[in-house]
């Protein structure tokens, strides 16, 4: 690539195919169901975990076999969801670094830990850019989750809470949401690490925040989609 | 004539064209994309990219397939390898030619 151009359009057209897998606000929607989901999982296990129903068992094992599946699944998923909306409306391009098919682990390759190999000519640019803006909400994220349940008792504040944070991060990465990533996997370590570190009396509130975040997510993502549809009818042949 | 206005005077007149140019570096960027998505992103009309999509495919510097995802049908545009070479050497020319007039 010529360094002098500061614009090239072979970037510049991988930068948009990037973009492109996110204008429908499927990620974010899905980024928030999860959310919403552990948070439920959680909150069912720890308020009613101790009446050891076998209709909690199945529901709890139903639910995280299903988060476990998306998420271990989320590209997939995310392309079959895609099938069905975005690509009758606007075409269809290769997920990004997805152009031969392989299959890395998921956390990875959202994070761009193990795209930015297969593309040399793209790496300066996320690394410099959009990787550190990541790393920057993922961090943000992280500690939120228990500190908001170690030090806030009511569970209707951590809910709010985690609803303008879910805001802020959506906010935070919509004029790039190659972001987004960040925010789904930032959940998911929130959680192991909520687990790992709150005392029991604490753990309700951070799960009511992942809630919270989770809802502001979805939300913001049905709206995303809602005006993607709206503005893309169904091309006709 | 000097070797260099010979390089510029063997340039690949199937990609010169601005509309496959266009093609050719989306698809060089992203390796392969639908039509739809080729149509929107060249700001081409329907029958203007399959004419162009035409031409590249005779000149074997594209490969089309029909395909379906789920059950939406695809037109997956793909750059051959001969297309790929071609379109870098056709770049490392016009870097040339860029680098003595900036």
């Amino acid at each position: 690539m010529a360094s002098a151009n500061p614009v090239s359009p072979v970037l510049d057209a991988e930068r948009r195919s990037w973009d492109y897998w996110f204008v429908d606000g499927l990620p974010y929607l899905s980024a928030g169901i999860l959310g919403l989901l552990i948070a439920a999982i959680f909150l069912l296990v720890d308020r009613y975990g101790h009446t050891h129903s076998p209709f909690l068992i199945v529901l709890v094992v139903v639910m995280l076999g299903f988060v476990a599946l998306v998420y271990a699944r989320l590209r997939q998923t995310l392309e079959w969801l895609k099938s069905r909306i975005t690509y009758p409306r606007t075409g269809y391009v290769p997920p990004p670094y997805f152009t031969d098919h392989s299959t890395p682990p998921a956390d990875l390759v959202m994070l761009n830990l193990s795209g930015v190999r297969e593309k040399e000519t793209i790496a300066p640019l996320l690394v410099s850019e959009d990787l550190r803006w990541r790393l920057w909400v993922a961090l943000l994220i992280l500690p939120a989750e228990p500190l908001v349940g170690q030090f806030i008792a009511s569970h209707a504040l951590c809910t709010l809470i985690g609803c303008v944070g879910g805001f802020f991060a959506w906010l935070l990465s919509r004029k790039d949401p190659r972001k987004a990533w960040a925010v789904l996997f930032g959940l998911l370590f929130a959680q192991i690490y909520t687990c790992d570190f709150l005392s029991r009396p604490h753990i309700e509130g951070a799960f009511y925040f992942l809630a919270g975040v989770g809802f502001a997510l979805a939300l913001a993502g049905a709206i995303v989609l809602a005006r993607y549809l709206r503005r893309n009818p169904v091309a006709r042949a | 004539m000097s070797t260099a206005l010979q390089d510029l005077a063997t340039l690949d007149r199937v990609i010169h064209e601005p509309a496959r140019l266009a093609i050719m570096t989306v698809l060089y960027a992203l390796g392969e994309a639908d039509f739809l998505y080729l149509q929107r992103e060249c700001g081409l009309t329907q029958g203007n990219l399959s004419s162009h999509l035409a031409r590249l495919e005779e000149a074997g510097r594209v490969k089309i397939e029909k395909t379906f995802k789920g059950k939406y049908p695809l037109t997956i545009c793909r750059l051959t390898g001969n297309g790929r070479r071609a379109f870098e050497t056709y770049a490392q020319k016009m870097r040339v030619v860029g680098a003595s007039i900036s």
